[in-house]
């Protein structure tokens, strides 16, 4: 179902919770895939999916906007969540959410199929080596595939902004992997 | 590494997710729909009885906190000396005779 049909459920009460059950369906594992290229484990990216969720259900009367915002207000709420859980597992509230990067990337080898040496590992450790703004713009552009304007929105940061630092992060993640391939 | 191979490289996902978690997953966020309500329903259940009791207990106390009028007079004279009583008895005794006389 698309964004426009749901928007119409989500407006008439006693079709609201048609349309956000549409929605969850709609929506669910892209969010989910969000949250765990952050997040890393699927413990985590579970209780985060839930807290989405339940602030996605209680924040929707109040919604402004419409069909056309309303995936970018998701992912929003998503990309916040998300990080508010990696503030929480920081060691004390001096260290920098930059420096949790190093635990994500501990938890890697328990939560892959593959092996490490998979070029598939490789790219994923190179994203969750990036800074926090360069990893979110890169996931949201890369696999989301949504416009530089909507991450905008998300995120709060000028196109410009966002061009720059998604450049950045590709090369920073193609130099990664071609060190490993020499 | 030309940006074809690179914008396939990295899409196969390489983290496990348990068999059946999306449609688990939605299910669960499905629940919502009738949790929320009754959580809510549930609070202001709750903020209803509080505010019930508190008033209750308020009124009680506020009740039992008065002290007795008897009991107070009766504190009083116990607190007074004989002498004290004397003057208070001719003080009586000089009002009477002013409102005779």
């Amino acid at each position: 179902m698309d964004n426009e049909s749901i928007m119409h459920l989500l407006k008439h009460p006693h079709t609201f919770n048609e349309g956000y059950n549409q929605l969850v369906d709609t929506y669910t594992s892209a969010l989910y895939w969000t949250i765990r290229r952050l997040v890393v484990t699927h413990e985590d990216a579970q209780d985060v999916l839930q807290n989405v969720w339940i602030k996605v259900y209680t924040g929707l009367p109040n919604m402004k906007g419409d069909a056309s915002s309303l995936k970018a207000w998701l992912y929003k709420i998503c990309i916040n969540e998300s990080l508010n859980w990696l503030k929480k597992k920081r060691s004390s509230i001096f260290t920098s959410i930059d420096d949790v990067n190093e635990q994500l990337l501990q938890a890697v080898p328990e939560e892959i199929f593959c092996s490490e040496e998979d070029i598939s590992v490789r790219f994923q450790k190179a994203v969750l080596a990036l800074p926090h703004k360069q990893k979110i713009v890169f996931n949201l552009r890369y696999y989301e595939e949504l416009s530089y304007q909507q991450i905008s929105e998300i995120t709060g940061q000028s196109v410009n902004t966002l061009k720059t630092g998604y450049h950045y992060a590709v090369e920073a993640i193609k130099a990664k992997l071609e060190i490993k391939n020499e | 590494m030309s940006n074809t191979a690179f914008n396939t490289i990295g899409k196969t996902m390489p983290y496990k997710v348990p068999a059946n978690y999306m449609q688990q997953a939605c299910e669960q966020a499905k629940l919502l729909t009738g949790r929320v309500v009754t959580r809510s329903a549930g609070v202001w259940w709750k903020v209803t009885a509080g505010v019930a009791v508190a008033a209750i207990v308020a009124v009680l106390c506020f009740h039992w906190g008065k002290p007795d009028p008897m009991e107070q007079y009766q504190n009083y004279i116990a607190r007074l000396s004989a002498e004290d009583l004397a003057n208070m008895c001719n003080d009586v005794e000089y009002m009477e005779e002013s409102m005779y006389y």
